[in-house]
């Protein structure tokens, strides 16, 4: 029911804002002239507060307080479907997992005698996983006040997804999945949207945007932490198991396929908007739905600067920062002011160094996902850097240029495709300029040498004085860092030019470059 | 969140490292120098790359076997496939991009009759 759906299943303030408890009572009838008989049972976000009462073909199901949560997240479902049982991996957490019977068979029956044919067989152990891998690095998720992490698969949903705290809501296609016919794509996209859909329970449903013009509270951070939720954990017991064959997932290529070329395509247009979308953004304000923006910046570009975010923070403070905005904005509505400054807070209350640069024999600042065991790189302080990130639209290109006598310099400008597009607009209170991290590869001899750094948006022109600079946000994956798995010899000047030769070959190929896994 | 603009000698540093050896050059790196050629492409008059320096610049895809890499090719070609498909120089371009293809298809074992095709 997000954006502004709730007002029409009851009378309510039906706004993010608002928060409030539901207890939720159900009339329904078990049978129906089409189905058997005594077969349609009621569901919503918490447990049944006992038994339904019955009375001939009517049944009244009341429901479990809920926890204190904004009223688009309400969700009621009487069905006839069959089910999958289990608990999650740490905390034992009862999941039920509900789809067609025709899909999945009766209702009841436990992940142990559920074999890998059964199209809920995956997406189960996803879930069982994934919700106790949040519980690790951000709080445990029943504590959060709602005792269940069920799932549900309904044959015509309008979304792909949506995070009903409880009961969360799939279309069958974004979470059944056949171990021995589906295509491989499928698999990681039915996982990561278990993994989007239970970070939404910390990201969205305890804590929640106090408006769709920060929509990204939620979104960005459901996006990051799908990749997240898949990631290794340092428990054992959070392993994955083997026969899933989740473990061996390059992330940061899914991140690449996923979000990364959308986010920076979508924003490369005067027609883009800012992550919080509220300001400079050429007065488009956000009228009172959740689908105002680009999902593209919403959620892909958010996610990709929340991976800039974590790796230039360092794993104990992006996750210790989460940790403490989870506990002091819990059932309420932070800003990203909030945010940020939770994660400024973090670094000082902790005396944790920071260091403005960052330079390393032993390897990159941080990994695929953005992942790192380094302390903070950072020259001001995280809301100053990050700001001009979230609040102005588009991104920086770098040009990179040695000098005649051999000093890289590196300028910025923002970029934007359409040559008839002035990019001083909208007009930006940051000016369309970044703080911009540098990531750089040296080789000197056989001593490699990795160096982070801070581009800063005053500067219109950093130099750098290195004689032998290979590349500087190389990596894609890494978004400002080379594959450090590569190695990289010295690269002496050339002046070898190509020339394009398009050769005549009289060749056929079907579909080529258009290869899938 | 970032595209990098290499000009002039560093430019060439790295299209002749490419050129020695793919692997001297990681393949996401490649991704992204590929991305980006494509994007600024779009508009020269900003950014000083033409197209023509586009698909200079990414002739070494003529040995690229990873998938990202070609993702990103096949992002950036669409729109140039899109706008000459139906022209005089679309078959060119077809061939070009067979020729560069090639030694990603070998790796799966796809042999080609350079003889008997069209």
């Amino acid at each position: 029911m997000e954006g502004e759906y709730a007002r029409r299943a009851f009378p309510c303030f039906d706004e993010p804002n608002f928060k409030a408890t539901f207890a939720t009572i159900l009339w329904y009838q078990i049978d129906y002239p089409w189905s058997e008989s005594n077969e349609y049972y009621a569901l919503s976000n918490m447990p049944l507060e006992g038994e339904a009462e019955c009375e001939e073909n009517w049944c009244k199901a009341t429901f479990q307080k809920s926890a204190v949560m904004s009223t688009y997240l309400n969700v009621y479902a009487i069905v006839d479907f069959g089910s999958v049982l289990t608990t999650t991996t740490l905390e034992d957490t009862p999941a039920e997992l509900f789809a067609r019977k025709e899909a999945i068979g009766e209702r009841g029956q436990s992940i142990a005698e559920v074999g890998q044919d059964n199209p809920m067989w995956f997406p189960t152990r996803c879930t069982e996983r994934i919700t106790d891998r949040f519980g690790e690095v951000l709080r445990s998720y029943s504590e959060m006040g709602v005792p269940k992490a069920d799932q549900i698969a309904i044959p015509d949903f309008n979304a792909g997804a949506m995070e009903n705290w409880g009961l969360v809501t799939y279309r069958e296609q974004s979470l059944l999945y056949d171990m021995s016919r589906d295509r491989f794509s499928r698999k990681e996209y039915v996982c990561s949207v278990v993994a989007h859909e239970m970070a939404h329970m910390w990201f969205g449903d305890f804590i929640t945007c106090p408006w769709w013009d920060e929509l990204w509270i939620n979104e960005a951070f459901a996006t990051y932490f799908s990749y997240v939720g898949l990631e290794q954990s340092e428990d054992p017991k959070l392993e994955w198991d083997p026969e899933l064959k989740v473990d061996n997932w390059d992330l940061g290529r899914m991140m690449i396929y996923g979000d990364v070329t959308s986010a920076l395509s979508a924003d490369q247009t005067i027609g883009s908007n800012p992550i919080v979308n509220k300001e400079n953004n050429g007065d488009h304000n956000v009228e009172g739905n959740s689908g105002s923006g680009s999902s593209s910046i919403t959620y892909s570009k958010g996610g990709f600067v929340i991976k800039m975010m974590r790796c230039h923070l360092g794993d104990e403070a992006f996750f210790g920062g989460l940790q403490n905005y989870l506990e002091k904005f819990q059932y309420s509505n932070p800003t990203t002011q909030d945010l940020f400054q939770c994660w400024d807070d973090y670094i000082a209350s902790n005396g944790i160094e920071t260091n403005p640069t960052y330079e390393s024999p032993d390897g990159p600042l941080c990994g695929g996902i953005g992942e790192s065991l380094n302390g903070p790189v950072l020259s001001k302080s995280f809301e100053e850097t990050f700001d001009p990130w979230v609040r102005q639209m588009g991104y920086p290109f770098l040009r990179v240029r040695y000098n005649e006598d051999g000093v890289l310099t590196i300028q910025q400008k923002r970029f934007l495709t359409n040559p008839d597009e002035d990019i001083a607009e909208p007009p930006s209170s940051y000016g369309y300029v970044w703080d911009v991290p540098l990531a750089l590869m040296m080789k000197t001899g056989d001593t490699v040498t990795y160096q982070n750094s801070w581009l800063a948006a005053d500067d219109t022109e950093q130099v750098i004085e290195i004689r032998i600079l290979v590349l500087t946000n190389a990596n894609c994956i890494k978004i400002l860092i080379l594959d450090f798995k590569y190695k990289m010899r010295i690269l002496a000047v050339a002046n070898q030019t190509y020339l394009l030769q398009i050769m005549n070959i009289h060749q056929w190929l079907g579909c080529y470059t258009k290869t899938r896994f | 969140m970032v595209r990098v603009l290499y000009e002039d000698t560093v430019l060439a540093n790295l299209i002749s490292a490419l050129d020695e050896n793919i692997d001297n050059i990681p393949p996401f790196s490649r991704a992204n120098f590929v991305s980006d050629n494509f994007a600024f492409a779009q508009n020269a008059p900003l950014t000083g790359v033409t197209i023509d320096q586009t698909l200079t610049n990414t002739h070494f895809m003529s040995s690229e076997t990873e998938h990202v890499v070609w993702v990103m090719f096949n992002q950036g070609m669409d729109y140039i496939w899109s706008i000459l498909k139906f022209t005089e120089n679309g078959p060119i371009l077809d061939d070009y991009v067979r020729s560069l293809v090639q030694a990603y298809y070998e790796r799966f074992g796809w042999g080609m009759d350079l003889e008997n095709s069209r």
